[in-house]
């Protein structure tokens, strides 16, 4: 039994290697780094499309329209909180992939929509890979792999920890002292900040 | 050197468990928040605070927190024709008042989340910039548990290595993982 469960603990560790390099590296930078409202907003590029709005529609089956006309690579339909109208009464749409946003005004008066494209800087990018799951994924082969990917990695964290446990358990190890007192203090640590903040 | 890296494998993976599984769980709470339920409980009440000791939205915050023995930091403001209306907020916590100015009554209604959103809150809750005390401490938490996670998967691909009879497969698993992540994150990055 223990020979599996080391087998499972190693061979989780390696398949999930990438992604687990993935969580440390915005784990530790999104302690330090600023929040990506408060960073400097990279450069759009700007470009205009051809758009006759269709006529009778509300906002959300407009930006539904938009979404497959535009067909922009990666993006799925927008959520409700990115449809909008502006100052000038434009209706504004976003679309995300993990890369870049894409905010798209309809200017019907002009019938042509403003592309705006915004890459994310590196950290931002890695963040929005990191919590990309299957439910959030746009229908590309690349997002639903990644989903798949990260959610695999999800259940491979509990497994590793489990097992890591199991296997110090199942040792001569276990009797180590100084094993006992940090698996102790973990728990305890968290239990307690846990009761505090509640 | 061996003996070493096992040993921090053993006490990082040990000292950071709980850390580990917190994260995991509440990985798969985001990816399937339907699985787990959980009610929001609130509770509603009001203060009398004269103008004169809340003349501006953080010295309101602060003296209702000090009345209802409330904990967090103020998150945001909103100027309204009568006062005031805040939100203060704390992991797993929000405070939402309304104040007059005229009549100096306050309404604050608590809400506290359940206990699996409580966990998923800390997990996206990183940053030690915060003016609440608990949220900084968290933040180092998860710079130390994320830098042990780094920690623990360098000397993980060590001892796994140190094992002979697995380097085949590990191999196999090891840059089969690279090459799918690497190719992954190139498509996603460049379409």
């Amino acid at each position: 039994m223990t020979k599996w469960i080391k087998k499972v603990h190693m061979y989780t560790g390696l398949l999930n290697f990438t992604m687990l390099l993935i969580f440390a590296a915005v784990g530790i930078s999104s302690t330090f780094l600023p929040e990506p409202k408060q960073r400097p907003r990279p450069q759009a590029q700007v470009r205009y499309v051809e758009f006759a709005s269709p006529g009778n529609l509300s906002d959300r089956e407009l930006a539904d329209h938009l979404h497959k006309t535009l067909n922009l690579p990666l993006t799925r339909p927008s959520p409700n909180g990115g449809i909008r109208r502006n100052t000038q009464n434009e209706l504004e749409v976003d679309f995300f992939t993990p890369a870049k946003r894409y905010l798209a005004t309809i200017l019907e008066k002009e019938s042509r929509v403003r592309i705006e494209e915004i890459r994310f800087d590196t950290w931002q990018f890695a963040s929005y890979l990191h919590e990309l799951t299957p439910s959030k994924a746009a229908p590309h082969w690349p997002t639903r792999l990644w989903g798949f990917y990260v959610e695999l990695s999800a259940w491979s964290l509990i497994t590793m920890a489990l097992s890591g446990v199991y296997l110090w358990a199942s040792t001569s190890r276990r009797r180590t002292r100084w094993a006992k007192i940090s698996l102790v203090a973990g728990i305890g640590g968290l239990i307690l900040f846990y009761k505090l903040i509640r | 050197m061996y003996r070493l890296l096992r040993n921090t494998h053993l006490l990082l993976g040990l000292f950071f468990f709980s850390f580990v599984l917190l994260y995991g769980i509440t990985a798969v709470h985001f990816a399937h928040p339907a699985w787990f339920k959980g009610v929001w409980t609130a509770q509603q009440t009001h203060l009398t605070i004269p103008p004169s000791s809340a003349p501006n939205a953080r010295a309101l915050a602060r003296k209702v927190m000090e009345e209802l023995d409330r904990r967090g930091e103020l998150s945001t403001v909103e100027e309204t024709p009568e006062g005031w209306s805040l939100l203060i907020r704390r992991i797993g916590t929000l405070i939402e008042v309304r104040y007059d100015r005229n009549s100096g009554r306050a309404e604050v209604k608590t809400r506290r989340a359940p206990f699996m959103n409580v966990l998923s809150w800390m997990h996206e809750h990183p940053g030690i910039s915060y003016s609440y005390f608990l949220h900084n401490v968290w933040g180092v938490v998860i710079a130390l548990g994320s830098s042990a996670l780094l920690g623990l998967s360098l000397t993980g691909i060590f001892l796994w290595f140190k094992i002979h009879g697995e380097r085949w497969l590990g191999s196999v698993l090891l840059l089969g993982g690279l090459a799918f992540g690497s190719i992954l994150i190139f498509a996603l990055r460049t379409a």
